[in-house]
Formats: structure tokens, C-alpha cells, sequence
């Protein structure tokens, strides 16, 4: 994993909070915002998001708040991102945790 | 890409940019039928051709052009057209009659028609740049932005100098400036207001829609500036004719042309061999084809300053076919099977951030059009391409390729209806699950 560089918008990544990691680097639009928002869809109100990307989802910041998410995003050495997402603690109670579809950290 | 800047809210609706792109295959189709006329190639001061070249450039290029900047330039800029979903109804319309009633110029010249078809392109023309100007001041600057400043500069002077040729033949004894007006307003139009503007937006769009490298920053940052500084000094070589500074000034020009042009075609094929998932992509091979086209529109152009006689002209024409026909229509074309699902697929992801299970009604790219009607579309128009560079040599080559041509125009409005159709269902879909959820809360 490159070194991390800057941690730019948002609040800090719940420490320990499972992770579910989704890499859209590859993808071309709009593959990667779809691909975040179906992992959203799945993601319980006890896991972290990290979704590796080539550049930062501008779009998708604006959308996340609405959808009671917080998300911090990090600039990596490589040029990549990496933007953790989260469930915003107001929305937990009326969340019900679910499996994610995704791989899992180890 | 200044993204950060970027609000969905200053994005236009789906269908203004789409009333544009539906239209646009139209023009094509009236385009098409020019090809099947007698006489159409006798000269490039054949009215039928005029006609033709006008209705692909204003009707099919110019309209797509107008359509698709409705929803990039927010994407490149940051900022978006003022009230842009309801000046554009008027803007398309005013533009649609002109285009519509243009040829009547060349079929039917008369003060009136000329007066009459001016207002309804030049006034919307000027309201589009001087409205892509406000857009651009007001936001921050980039390479892309910087090159669509240049284009609509060469805009400006395309529309001015088209309006002084006819002036100067409808009421003046005999045009000042003759043949060398017709050459700077063909220079400006295709050579900058077209070329710089396809530049500018390709330094996004190849990156960023088909995962390759950056176009290198001294690329961006000297190829439209040293292109739009090479028109003007063509132009002013023109003007000058034939003093020595005049000619030294178009062959440098012509020169530096050579340079920005070939070198960007090869930098963009580069570019696009450094994909990182090298998946079939029918945009990646119209512009593969586009950007070869452009390198041969150039060595035609040089081929046909060898020859003399009545070649010449034909080899002319034919660099002018490669140009427009092989270069910037292939380009678009792609483009358009890239947006058109993009943009509906964007709309449908606005809507569905409504609620979290509406997000499971999103389509994919595919689903919006099936690759497969791009593979037909690309296959059918390489082929229409080889007629349309063999029509100037016999009648026969230009009837079936206007006959292509149509076929691919009505092809083009399928695919419109098609993707604007499953847009609307799932629009529909959408709707309906927010109403169920509405009423369950």
C-alpha cells in the first residue's frame, strides 16, 4: 500500500470499524460511482468503506451527506485516493446491519 | 478537471443537451440526400456543395457541439449556462430554423433569405459565445478551458468573416476580398472553432472515460496556443498574399500546423494504446479512426500541393472529406455513444440519491445501450467513409454514400429514442418506488 500523504476533508475513520475494501481505480465512468453506491447500499452501520480511486469523486461528497454518510479521503503517494465512507451516527439507529457483498479485510 | 467546483445542480436537464443530439442526425439525413444531386462535385463553388458543407457543419457538427458543452462545460469549468434548460429551447429553435433555411441561399440566393437566415444562426451564435465567455471569466482557469476560450475566439471570427462574404456578395459589385474571405472563414470554423474545441475536451475525456494517462502537461499547455496562434498568422499570410512576408508567413504557419495537428493525433493514439484495461470500446476505435483520419486530412492537403491541373482541387476536396467526414464526425460519433448513456445514466444516479433502494434500480452503461448497436454503427460508417473519399471521382461512389450516410444518420436516432425510451422507464421506476416509500412512511 503507498504511503499515505494527506488526510484532506472530514472527520477521523472509526478505528475499529470493520473494513470493506472496494478498489474503482480501473473503472471507467460511471462503473466506479456505481460500484460505490451499491457497496453503500449494502454497508452496515459497523463498517468503513475504503474505496481506492484514481482521482477524488467530487459528485459523489456532495450526494454522501445527504444519504447520512461522513467520508474522509486521503491523497496516496501514487496519485490515488483512498476514501473511507461511513454511516453518520444520527442514521445508525434506523440502519440495520447487513453483510456486505464485498471482500473483506483480512 | 476543476470537479470540486462542480455542482450536480448547474448540470442541465436531460433533454436539453438530447434536443440537440436527436437534431443534430436530422441535418444528417437532408446532408445525405445533398450526396445522390448531379453535379455536386463539379467545384468547391457548387452551390448544392456549400449547402452540404453548411448543413454538416452548422446542422450535424455545430449542433452536437452546442449540445454537448450544455453539460461539459459545467464538468470542465465548474460553473455552469445561466438558465441553461430554458434558454437553450429558445437558442435550439432560433438555430434549427437557420439551419433549416440556410441552403436557401445557395438554392435560391435573394437579400431576404440571406437577411432572414443570418438573424436566425448569427444572433443565437453570438448569445452561445458570449454566454461560453461569461461561463469561462467567471470560473477558474485550466488547459481544457483555455482551449474552448480559443475556439470560441475562432467562432467569433468564423461567423464574422462568413457574414462579411455575404454581405460583400449580395451588395457589393464583386466580394473585396474574393476567395481569400471563403479561405479564413473555412480556416477559422473547422481548423479552430471544431478542432480546438474537440482539444480542449479531449485533454478530459480521453483520460478520464477511457483510463489512460494525462495528456503531458507541455502538450496542454503549448499545443492550442501555439495552434490558434499559427491560424492567425495564416490568416494574416492570406491577407498579405503573395509578398514575402505573406508567404513566409503561411508556410510557417502551415508549418506549425502540421506540428500541433499530427502531433496531436499521435499523442491521442498514444494515449489510448496506454489504457489500462484494454477492453473493446467502440468510442476507443472511432477515435483511433478520427485521429488517423486527421493525419491523412493533413499528407492529402501536402499531396495536393504537388500536383497541378484539374487533380489538385479533387485531391483538396478529398483532404476536406478526411477532415470533416474521416476526422471530426467519426470523433463525435464516438463521443456521442460515450455521452448519451453517460449523461443518462448521471440523471437516473441524481434521482436515486433520494433513497437508498432506489439505487438498486440503477442501470449500467450497457444497459442503457447495448455495445452492440455501437459495433454496427462503427462498422457501417467506416464503410460509408470509403465512399464518401470516392465520391468526388464518380457519381456512383457519392449515391451510396449518401445512401450509407442516411442509413447511419436514421441508425444515430435510434439509438437516441433508444436510450432516451429505457431513461424514461427507469425514471418511471424510480418514481414509483419513492411514491410506495412515501406512503409506507
Amino acid at each position: 500500500m503507498p504511503e499515505r500523504l494527506t488526510a484532506s476533508v472530514g472527520e477521523a475513520v472509526p478505528e475499529d470499524a470493520h473494513r470493506v475494501f472496494l478498489d474503482v481505480s480501473l473503472l471507467e465512468p460511471p462503473e466506479p460511482m456505481r460500484e460505490i453506491l451499491s457497496a453503500l447500499s449494502t454497508l452496515s452501520v459497523q463498517e468503513v468503506l475504503a474505496v481506492t480511486h484514481r482521482r477524488e469523486p467530487f459528485p459523489l461528497y456532495q450526494q454522501l451527506s445527504a444519504l447520512g454518510f461522513h467520508y474522509v479521503s486521503e491523497k496516496l503517494k501514487d496519485g490515488h485516493f483512498t476514501i473511507y465512507i461511513w454511516h453518520n451516527c444520527l442514521d445508525c439507529q434506523v440502519t440495520k446491519p447487513q453483510e456486505s457483498g464485498i471482500g473483506k479485510s483480512q | 478537471m476543476n470537479l470540486s467546483g462542480l455542482s450536480l445542480d448547474n448540470i442541465p436537464q436531460f433533454k436539453t443537451p438530447m434536443r440537440f443530439f436527436m437534431t443534430a442526425p436530422i441535418f444528417g439525413l437532408l446532408g445525405a440526400f445533398i450526396f445522390t444531386l448531379p453535379d455536386l462535385w463539379l467545384s468547391r463553388w457548387q452551390p448544392d456543395l456549400i449547402a452540404l458543407t453548411h448543413l454538416y457543419a452548422l446542422g450535424f457538427i455545430l449542433m452536437i457541439m452546442c449540445g454537448a458543452l450544455t453539460q461539459v462545460l459545467p464538468v470542465l469549468s465548474g460553473k455552469g449556462f445561466p438558465m441553461v434548460d430554458s434558454s437553450a429551447v429558445g437558442f435550439h429553435a432560433l438555430l434549427t430554423l437557420g439551419i433549416l433555411l440556410f441552403p436557401l441561399n445557395f438554392f435560391l440566393p435573394s437579400r431576404f433569405t440571406v437577411l432572414l437566415t443570418t438573424c436566425l444562426i448569427v444572433v443565437p451564435l453570438f448569445v452561445m459565445a458570449s454566454s461560453i465567455i461569461y461561463v469561462l471569466l467567471k470560473s477558474k482557469s485550466n488547459d481544457s478551458t483555455f482551449a474552448i476560450k480559443l475556439a470560441v475566439t475562432c467562432l467569433i471570427f468564423t461567423i464574422v468573416s462568413g457574414l462579411w462574404q455575404l454581405g460583400s456578395y449580395h451588395w457589393l459589385e464583386a466580394s473585396v476580398l474574393g476567395k481569400l474571405l471563403t479561405n479564413i472563414h473555412l480556416m477559422f470554423g473547422l481548423l479552430g472553432w471544431v478542432t480546438l474545441t474537440i482539444i480542449g475536451v479531449s485533454f478530459q475525456v480521453i483520460p478520464m472515460f477511457h483510463v489512460t494517462p494525462e495528456f503531458p502537461k507541455w502538450v496542454r499547455k503549448w499545443l492550442t496556443i501555439v495552434h490558434f496562434l499559427a491560424l492567425l498568422m495564416l490568416a494574416s499570410g492570406l491577407i498579405q498574399g503573395d509578398s514575402i512576408a505573406g508567404q513566409l508567413a503561411i508556410w510557417l504557419a502551415l508549418v506549425c500546423l502540421h506540428l500541433t495537428l499530427i502531433g496531436y493525433a499521435i499523442t491521442g493514439g498514444w494515449l489510448l494504446g496506454q489504457r489500462k484495461r484494454k477492453v473493446t470500446d467502440t468510442t476507443v476505435n472511432f477515435w483511433r479512426l478520427g485521429l488517423s483520419m486527421l493525419v491523412s486530412a493533413v499528407l492529402m492537403f501536402d499531396l495536393s500541393l504537388l500536383f497541378a491541373g484539374e487533380l489538385k482541387p479533387q485531391l483538396q476536396m478529398v483532404a476536406m472529406l478526411l477532415f470533416i467526414f474521416g476526422a471530426v464526425v467519426s470523433i463525435i460519433l464516438g463521443m456521442l455513444l460515450k455521452i448519451i448513456p453517460f449523461l443518462a445514466f448521471l440523471h437516473l444516479q441524481q434521482m436515486s440519491m433520494q433513497s437508498m433502494k432506489t439505487i438498486g434500480l440503477m442501470p449500467s452503461m450497457n444497459d442503457m445501450l447495448e455495445p452492440s448497436l455501437g459495433r454496427s454503427l462503427y462498422r457501417l460508417y467506416a464503410l460509408a467513409l470509403v465512399f464518401i473519399l470516392a465520391a468526388p471521382f464518380m457519381k456512383v461512389f457519392s449515391v451510396l454514400a449518401g445512401v450509407l450516410l442516411g442509413i447511419i444518420c436514421l441508425a444515430l436516432f435510434f439509438i437516441g429514442t433508444t436510450v432516451w425510451k429505457r431513461y424514461r422507464a427507469k425514471e418511471q421506476a424510480m418514481l414509483s418506488l419513492q411514491r410506495v416509500e412515501n406512503v409506507s412512511l
